[in-house]
């Protein structure tokens, strides 16, 4: 690795004190963590294309050292806020109560009349109040190790989301959160947790979204990750929808563990950013644990979104069921790569992955990498992969009923997502899904 | 493949039986162990070669010595390239004993009926057998239509040429760390030549022209079948081939030309020591069309991806593939076709089974280029499971640069159906019975594309491979 680019992607040890010093009152044992992470940062080479996992992805646009990590950001302004409330709004309307972030920091709480026994608050809150469960918890899902980018977050992550739902309690109504950015606020660091103790249940809708766009807009970050615990015969439904803007690199961690007869159903919604790099992840660690996880991804213009998926079947009758759907327009480009993984002894076993892209321009790219790992042999594994343009037959049968070519574009689009929108089982995701896809068609 | 034609070949191989005959040919060399620049020198001295093909041997090992060994795929860690013959005289086999042969081998060669001296041959024990009783007539037959078939070396020396136009053009030696390998230390193998328009309607097999060079451990093949004309190439044999080297790692290079056809077949039975590391790959321009049937179930660690580009108009892919991977063993197999002009189509199927701790894994590239609208492409995978020990893998690359184009892909993994197996057994079969008859039909569609000799074959290798799985 030459200098040249070391240094742009390099943090100093006394920038690193600094940080500290700007996320005061920490418990001692994150402090701790935050240091090992930044060893390791420290010791990790900046991925570039010879790293498997980044041999489609270019990163090389990037540069670290143009967002500041290691400050505290300025407070929100009214500014601020007024660019977010549509966003926000919309949530709101939607869906009980919720969280709202702006660059990790909270501008909203959630109502706690409404949230009953369950606790819906940002990571400061929760290190005060639960310090133990957070021991318990934060980084025992997601590594902190696997790249320079995963240390880099477990080092200076700044806030969060946490979602605690305690034994046998059941949240009836659907919760949101709102991580925000705006054309002042473009950094956001935050790590979401979301536990689910055995037997409880909740559905939490979570959007990232930031309102600056275009060529002009300074570059945004997202460095981010996802860990989601799953308890016994627990029950979670969790959607995380993306739609940052175009000048926003996207760089996100997510895995879940779920136990003994726990179900997940897990949709993604990857719209925005310049270009994404996100690892989603199941593993099902206890019999008949279950997991769904749906995908959803529409790319114009120069957008690059990557996406690689896991499911991990740890114990013996389990099930997985993995559908991720892309559309294309402009240059844009899809890297999907998923993995089913049997270990050995996870007889019965039942996993299911499947990629459609729907190609809409001739420039855009697809690609498209399905895989299978399966160490027992009492199983049902498997995946499908398919790509394609829109048929021109099915316009030509839409113009000669007098439907115009665009509006027979819009639907055939609509149509190849009507598949998964038809699993994701929180009503008005798959209402506002729809329209964000759209709106990306008619724009892009 | 018609019956009559492999009834045919059946035939040949009646007589076959008794053509061997030991060769007189007693020239003796056996280069030490290790790899250097003085070993390729002096391969390249031995065989009385032209500048040319020395200093692309010295390249070769240059390349081969840069290139780090693949991190994918499966574990080369234990390959230690110092401690291999690079080049070895066919008649030094005798200098080994029929005593140092592994029973088992012994074994699956008298299951199979192999006769003796053809046995000994296999084994690696055996002196240079050639059949030329047999094949004589179907030499000249071909040769009267301008085709030729005869070893690498020999092409070196009497079309240099041809192969000078040829040679490295479908795989370049930098393509990876074996091809190169290859082209630094190869010998023997194929040349193969059909002239415009002209059908050998028999599989040319590398089997019959049996001379130990060709079944050394780097051969290098090349078959150019020019506009129209047609050939089928048949490699290897089911039986298993014994060698005390560890590593095999052949350049199998084809270019198939406008309206031409080829097919070639590969069973391949190496002991279950050997590092089979083989680079395969075919262009197909304008409306030809290339196969490729690939069955692997010896060695210790395959890794083959038969592959084809297609660069004309109207080209066509079809890639059969087979693994079957047993006790210690790994086959990563698969194929690659990458499409690079308009209304190419391809398919890739395979079928692999894994037993008795076995791992089997389908690696493969499917990739449309900018440009090749219209498209189509079929990938179908399908796995067998036999034990809790064993495991299976798929890794299908999909790279698609062009909206125009169709491109469907499948796997499954599953075990025996209890259901099947449930239902033969009603009917009176034993349970061991019952899961060899569902082996042989879930790897029908590939022993039916074989010549029938090799398919009678491949189903007796199948049931020996099956003994003693359930139960």
């Amino acid at each position: 690795m030459s200098t040249a680019v070391a240094s742009s992607h390099a943090i100093a040890s006394l920038e690193f004190g600094e940080f500290l010093n700007s996320v005061p009152n920490e418990p001692a044992w994150l402090t701790e963590k935050r240091r090992a992470a930044f060893e390791s940062f420290a010791a990790t080479p900046w991925p570039t294309s010879r790293d498997e996992e980044w041999r489609r992805t270019d990163i090389r646009a990037f540069r670290l050292n143009a967002f500041d990590l290691v400050h505290s950001p300025a407070a929100a302004t009214l500014e601020d806020l007024d660019e977010i409330a549509p966003a926000r709004d919309a949530l709101a309307s939607a869906y009980g109560t919720g969280i709202v972030q702006i660059g990790g920091q909270t501008t909203q709480p959630a109502d706690l009349i409404k949230l009953g026994k369950a606790t819906l608050t940002d990571f400061r809150t929760f290190a005060e109040s639960n310090p133990e469960i957070l021991e318990k918890y934060l980084f025992g899902t997601v590594g902190t190790s696997e790249d320079a980018l995963a240390a880099l977050h477990a080092a200076m992550f700044r806030g969060g989301i946490v979602l605690y739902v305690p034994k046998g309690v059941k949240v009836a109504d659907p919760l949101y959160a709102l991580s925000a950015m705006t054309a002042r606020q473009r950094i956001d660091t935050s790590h979401t947790l979301i536990v689910l103790e055995d037997g409880a249940e909740a559905t939490l809708v979570h959007d990232l979204v930031s309102t600056a766009s275009g060529e002009s807009a300074t570059p945004g970050l997202h460095l981010g990750a996802v860990e989601i615990v799953v308890g016994k015969d627990a029950n979670l439904k969790y959607v995380r929808i993306q739609n940052w803007d175009d000048q926003t690199w996207h760089f996100s961690r997510e895995r879940a563990t779920v136990d003994a007869g726990g179900s997940i159903q897990w949709t993604i919604g990857g719209l925005g950013s310049r270009l994404s790099k996100v690892n989603q992840e199941t593993a099902l660690a206890g019999p008949k644990a279950s997991a769904q996880v749906n995908g959803v991804m529409f790319t114009t213009g120069k957008q690059h979104l990557a996406y690689f998926t896991r499911q991990d079947h740890q114990a013996e009758n389990t099930t997985s069921d993995l559908l991720y759907k892309g559309g294309l327009t402009g240059k844009s480009r899809t890297v999907w790569k998923g993995m089913i993984r049997v270990e050995p002894g996870a007889q019965k076993t039942d996993a299911y992955q499947k990629n459609d892209s729907l190609i809409l321009t001739q420039s855009a790219r697809a690609d498209s990498i399905p895989g299978l790992e399966i160490e027992a042999n009492d199983v049902r594994c498997t995946h499908g992969a398919t790509a394609g343009p829109v048929d021109p037959e099915m316009v030509f049968y839409a113009e000669a009923r007098g439907i115009p070519a665009e509006t027979a574009k819009r639907l055939i689009v609509e149509g190849f997502f009507a598949n998964v929108y038809d699993r994701i089982s929180v009503e008005p995701v798959r209402e506002s899904l729809r329209l964000a896809v759209a709106k990306k068609l008619s724009l892009g | 493949m018609s019956t009559d034609l492999g009834a045919q070949v059946a035939g040949i191989k009646e007589d076959y039986k008794y053509g061997f005959r030991e060769s007189d040919a007693n020239y003796n060399y056996k280069s030490g162990k290790g790899l250097n620049r003085h070993t390729v020198e002096e391969i390249s001295e031995m065989k009385n070669e032209p500048q040319w093909m020395r200093e692309f041997r010295l390249k070769g090992l240059e390349t081969f010595q840069q290139k780090p060994l693949p991190q994918w795929g499966g574990n080369l860690n234990d390959l230690d390239f110092q401690d291999i013959h690079y080049f070895v005289r066919a008649t030094d086999r005798q200098g080994k004993s029929w005593d140092d042969v592994p029973a088992e081998i012994k074994r699956t060669f008298d299951k199979l009926g192999i006769p003796e001296a053809e046995k000994k041959f296999l084994a690696g024990v055996g002196a240079q057998y050639e059949s030329e009783v047999v094949y004589h007539s179907l030499r000249e037959d071909l040769a009267a239509k301008g085709v030729i078939f005869t070893d690498m070396d020999s092409a070196l020396r009497d079309y240099p040429d041809l192969v000078k136009e040829y040679f490295g053009t479908v795989i370049p030696i930098n393509d990876n760390k074996f091809a190169a390998l290859n082209s630094a230390v190869w010998s023997g193998g194929s040349f193969v030549y059909i002239p415009a328009g002209v059908k050998v309607d028999i599989p040319l097999q590398a089997y019959f022209r049996i001379n130990a060079e060709n079944m050394g451990q780097f051969e290098r093949t090349l078959i150019i079948v020019e506009e129209g004309a047609q050939v089928h190439y048949v490699e290897g044999c089911t039986a298993p081939i014994y060698t005390s080297e560890s590593l095999h790692s052949a350049v199998v290079e084809i270019i198939v030309k406008k309206g031409g056809r080829c097919r070639y077949t590969t069973i391949q039975n190496w002991a279950n020591n050997i590092y089979n590391l083989v680079t395969k790959r075919a262009v197909a321009h304008e409306d030809a069309l290339m196969e490729w049937v690939d069955g692997n179930l010896g060695s210790r660690l395959t890794m083959k991806y038969p592959a084809v580009y297609m660069v004309g108009k109207g080209a066509r892919a079809e890639i059969l593939s087979i693994a079957f991977a047993g006790k210690g063993q790994h086959q990563d197999a698969g194929g690659k076709v990458v499409h690079a002009a308009p209304y190419t189509t391809s398919r890739i199927i395979s079928k692999s089974i894994s037993k008795h701790g076995g791992r089997s894994s389908y690696r493969g590239l499917l990739k449309v280029a900018d440009g090749a609208y219209g498209s189509k492409s079929n990938v179908v995978c399908d796995a067998l499971i036999l034990d809790p020990q064993s495991r299976s893998d798929t890794y299908p690359y999909i790279e698609i640069d062009e909206d125009d184009v169709k491109i469907g892909h499948e796997a499954s993994v599953s075990k025996i159906g209890e259901e099947q197996l449930f239902y033969l057994r009603s009917r009176g079969l034993s349970e061991a019975e019952a899961a060899t008859l569902i082996v042989n039909g879930f790897i029908e569609p590939l022993v039916k594309e074989l010549p029938m000799e090799y398919a009678v074959e491949m189903n007796k290798l199948i049931e020996l491979q099956m003994e003693g799985s359930v139960g």
